[in-house]
């Protein structure tokens, strides 16, 4: 009898907690919500343009291990892109970059935000307008070329957009 | 006990950090920079607050035979709460402080002040106490970051909390002669070392005199 009521007394006092979290929870998510986008939105503009609403996407990201984020762009209630933010390992640490699939099918863009870890002058081509136009405006799912002399970093790079193909081709199609 | 003494033994006589080296931990981890520092020992003394507010309100009803697990519910709740308000406000100190802030969970401070005062005192004592306490804890991490920060980049500097972008100063005394060691782990033990030696000091000098007096 004893330890019935020790262990309703815990699941009660276990239960007022869990209420007290997510009032708090309630609050404080839409916040921490747009602090997330609006971090990233001086990059996702560069690619969407700044009138467009972006909403972060949840929704399976945990079995890809490069995507990092991922955000729904839309205009006026219709969705127009996802964009990718992904986190590849290169030659020398990690490359951080966005890609942004379009809903028309095609690689809307390509910004990287930091390589700085890539040998400069051959892994940091990844970060080069070269790269990014042989890139943007290709169809998704195309076979991209890696760049000679920075094999490893655009092999990267590509890795981390196929991830988020795969993501998108299973979520968003 | 004076209420006054309540609040004063956390901040000198029994600093957790200082003297009952509790808490060590976040402590070492944390104190790289005078912001970090000032940040956790608010993030801590809020929780500390709230934990022994609640638990001196609850110490009647709870059973003595689950008061530990009921207690650390009650911490592991307020941490997540604090936890959510950093990232939703504090963004900035959120991502530095990192795994630190759902660490106050386990930090022997909280749980001890909650063991060893809150469950046999009244809300007024137990909320002196853990202002006191809290107060002791941001005291001795900010004294540590500060040496820490002074010798291991050579300034001190101090962001806003609430915008990291708000400079509230930040001074370069001898940014060249910056010794890095003391931005590392070993730093950290190297100061904390150095710090506990004078506290000691002071104790052993002030007891004497004490002793001589008689």
């Amino acid at each position: 009898m004893k330890i019935l009521k020790l262990a309703l007394f815990l699941a009660v006092v276990a239960g007022l907690s869990g209420a007290a979290l997510s009032a708090v929870y309630n609050v404080t998510d839409p916040i921490i919500q747009e602090a997330k986008i609006a971090s990233e939105k001086e990059n996702l503009v560069k690619i969407y343009n700044s009138g467009e609403e972006f909403k972060a996407i949840d929704t399976g990201l945990s079995d890809y291990t490069l995507l990092q984020g991922c955000y729904e762009a839309s205009s006026g209630g219709s969705v127009k892109g996802y964009v990718y933010k992904v986190s590849s390992n290169g030659y020398g640490g990690a490359i951080v970059y966005l890609i942004a699939l379009d809903k028309d099918g095609t690689y809307k863009g390509y910004e990287v935000i930091d390589c700085s870890t890539e040998t400069s002058g051959f892994g940091s081509k990844v970060g080069e307008d070269a790269f990014k136009n042989s890139i943007v405006g290709k169809n998704i799912g195309d076979s991209l070329d890696t760049i000679s002399g920075a094999t490893i970093s655009s092999t990267a790079v590509i890795n981390g957009i196929n991830e988020a193909v795969a993501h998108y081709e299973a979520n968003f199609k | 006990m004076k209420k006054i003494d309540i609040l004063k033994k956390g901040i000198f006589v029994e600093n957790p950090i200082f003297i009952l080296l509790l808490g060590m931990c976040s402590a070492l981890a944390i104190t790289t920079n005078l912001t970090n520092a000032i940040g956790m020992g608010m993030a801590v003394t809020a929780v500390l607050i709230m934990s022994n507010v609640i638990i001196s309100l609850l110490r009647k009803i709870i059973p003595n035979e689950i008061r530990i697990p009921v207690f650390i519910v009650i911490i592991a709740t307020l941490v997540k709460c604090v936890q959510l308000l950093m990232n939703a406000f504090t963004p900035a100190l959120y991502e530095s402080l990192g795994v630190f802030i759902p660490l106050i969970v386990v930090n022997c401070i909280i749980l001890g002040r909650a063991e060893a005062f809150a469950s046999k005192n009244g809300v007024v004592d137990s909320l002196l106490d853990a202002i006191g306490m809290g107060v002791g804890y941001t005291l001795a991490v900010v004294i540590i970051s500060f040496f820490r920060e002074l010798i291991g980049t050579g300034g001190v500097s101090l962001y806003n909390p609430f915008n990291s972008s708000q400079v509230i100063f930040d001074i370069k005394i001898f940014a060249d002669y910056a010794v890095t060691l003391f931005t590392q782990p070993a730093g950290a033990f190297i100061t904390l070392g150095c710090i506990l030696a004078v506290v000691q000091w002071l104790k052993i000098r002030k007891s004497k005199k004490v002793e001589a007096s008689k």
